[in-house]
């Protein structure tokens, strides 16, 4: 496992200085001029000439990618145009907020999800089965920020059960949580039941019921240890999804996040800030599909050996 | 043979549905505009937020404008879009995918890790990295929805020509001499088109979603152009006095990505009956 793990995390490596480069070049590839582009057509003759300095853009291309990746490790992300705040202080009181939304969101889409796909798996083409995929098939197809609106008009506006707004207390975060995950709940559901379906078939299944095991004792103890491996990549997966999806959620539901504040950036051409926002949003994803494949080594032995 | 794919994509009653629903897209897409002949731009201040009535049908937007006449053009918008990004990444994921699979070696190497880079970026994340370079725009959105698409299909491709290259027929083509561009052509890319097909399918539903998203943000198709994510966008600040303006554009965007969804699984099912259930 030891082995398996470092050369895991040796494969990472090349993958986030690829895209720590994509993001150092993303203010650079900007047709015109980076410095003219970040501060605009009226910025002052000393401005331009401290941002131009900052960027060390009359140095080598390597030089200022070196220096733009050192600086990055020691959690200097360059300072936002807008706030003229250090753009990882703005990324840090953010993050929080984001991570909540999407981890709530995956805990969230695997229960349910794994929940109707079992329910769906065990009776299947029956009426339960022929229901939950119908709704699965909706779920996937809304866009998030319409079933946003929806969540609002029905539980906020209509019945008044919950708030629509910010993120002040444990209410808050029900709709926006529910929004997100809706998506990957249907995903998470069709994977549960083909993967538990194909379990079903084996013949070490047949074999506890011949020998009079009862149903719930092996669907439950049998067949969904083993059904669980490619549901566990498709929520890890996801993951990342929803921590890009949550820019949308978050343009709804007022949150103050990383993904409202880099669609922020981009709308005002804040370099810095769409710079510093994408490089922690790909990290994170990169990092948690490790962890994921990890704890797949964890679960099914079999994959560190191929 | 072609005559068996119609059956059995006939034989399943949602994917019918959804083909219906699809066509109705593209005739309005492309026919809508010039039945209609009315300009979807026309602004009328005394009747902002007007709900359904005869003389509208879909009620009218914050600036008074025929939501109906903007749905339907709005139609031609996202099927311009979702088409020519989709095709456009198709086509070069194809490209990548038929040099990776069929040279392997360093070739593989390079474009694989490359689909990997990509892939490392959520799809949406993708999208706004290709905007925040390039700006907002029809055009920079359909570049986004390429650069998007690309990976898929790059890593679909790859798959199936390795499988094929192995195959008999293949090696028997490299025998009688015939050049590298031929046997892909001719007998590998033809092989792995119902996979292309499907696959291009059950993209353009991701597709309109997620032009429909950067067009919500404010970062996709610009106003005035009558975008189904962009109307939402207006017509989120009066969910509760005119919810209509958010229903109707909502359930369209909805009901266009599920029919390309059934139609991507009924086609699966229709060419390859072996895929069936996997």
């Amino acid at each position: 496992m030891l082995g398996y793990t470092v050369k895991r995390i040796l494969q990472v490596i090349p993958v986030l200085l690829i895209i720590s480069f994509i993001c150092f070049m993303l203010i650079r590839l900007v047709p015109g001029d980076p410095v003219t582009n970040m501060l605009g057509l009226g910025a002052s003759k000393e401005a331009i000439a401290a941002q131009r300095e900052e960027l060390g853009l009359d140095r080598p291309l390597l030089t200022q990618y070196w220096e733009f990746l050192t600086k990055a490790v020691q959690g200097d992300l360059g300072t936002s145009i807008t706030t003229r705040k250090p753009v990882l202080d703005e990324i840090a009181a953010r993050y929080p907020a984001t991570m909540k939304l999407a981890i709530g969101a995956t805990a969230f889409a695997a229960v349910v999800g794994i929940l109707f796909g079992m329910i769906s798996a065990v009776k299947q083409n029956k009426l339960a089965d022929n229901v939950i995929m119908v709704f699965s098939l909706v779920a996937v197809s809304t866009p998030s920020f319409f079933l946003a609106l929806v969540m609002i008009l029905i539980f906020s506006s209509w019945l008044g059960w919950l708030p629509s707004m910010g993120l002040k207390s444990a209410q808050h975060y029900i709709l926006p949580i529910i929004t997100l995950g809706m998506q990957s709940v249907g995903l998470i559901a069709r994977t549960t039941r083909s993967s538990m379906l194909e379990v079903l078939r084996q013949d070490y299944i047949r074999t506890s019921r011949s020998r009079g095991i009862p149903e719930r004792t092996i669907v439950m103890k049998h067949a969904f240890k083993n059904a669980l491996i490619p549901v566990i990549t498709v929520v890890g997966l996801r993951f990342g999804g929803l921590l890009a999806g949550s820019m949308l959620v978050e343009a709804v539901f007022s949150i103050p996040g990383i993904g409202r504040f880099m669609v922020d950036g981009v709308l005002k051409r804040d370099y810095p800030v769409v710079q510093g926002t994408i490089l922690i949003l790909a990290a994170t994803f990169v990092l948690v599909n490790l962890a994921v494949d990890l704890i797949y080594a964890l679960v099914d032995p079999r994959i560190k050996y191929e | 043979m072609k005559h068996q794919i119609l059956r059995r994509f006939l034989k399943r009653p949602a994917s019918v549905i959804g083909g219906f629903v699809i066509l109705l897209f593209f005739f309005t897409a492309i026919f809508g505009p010039l039945l209609l002949n009315a300009d979807p731009n026309a602004i009328n201040p005394d009747i902002c937020y007007q709900a359904p009535s005869w003389a509208h049908p879909f009620g009218t937007d914050n600036l008074g404008r025929d939501m109906f006449t903007r749905i339907v053009y709005g139609a031609r918008v996202s099927l311009t879009v979702s088409l020519s990004g989709v095709l456009i990444g198709e086509l070069i994921g194809v490209i990548l995918g038929s040099l990776a699979g069929y040279f392997g070696g360093w070739v593989d190497t390079l474009i694989s890790r490359l689909i990997d880079i990509l892939l490392a970026f959520p799809g949406l994340l993708l999208a706004i990295v290709v905007v925040a370079v390039l700006g907002s725009g029809l055009s920079n959105t359909i570049i986004a929805i390429a650069f998007y698409s690309i990976p898929y299909g790059a890593r679909l491709v790859r798959g199936v020509v390795m499988t094929i290259k192995g195959a008999e027929y293949c090696q028997a083509c490299k025998v009688f001499g015939a050049s590298h561009g031929r046997i892909i052509a001719t007998h590998i890319l033809p092989n792995s088109m119902s996979q292309i097909i499907v696959d291009t399918t059950l993209n353009l539903g991701t597709a309109i979603l997620t032009a429909s998203s950067l067009s919500f943000l404010g970062l996709g198709v610009q106003p005035p152009n009558p975008e189904w994510g962009a109307m939402l966008s207006y017509a989120r600040d009066v969910i509760r006095s005119a919810p209509f303006a958010a229903l109707i554009p909502g359930v369209i965007i909805t009901l266009v990505v599920l029919s390309f969804s059934l139609v991507g699984d009924g086609l699966r099912d229709a060419l390859d009956p072996k895929l069936k259930n996997s």
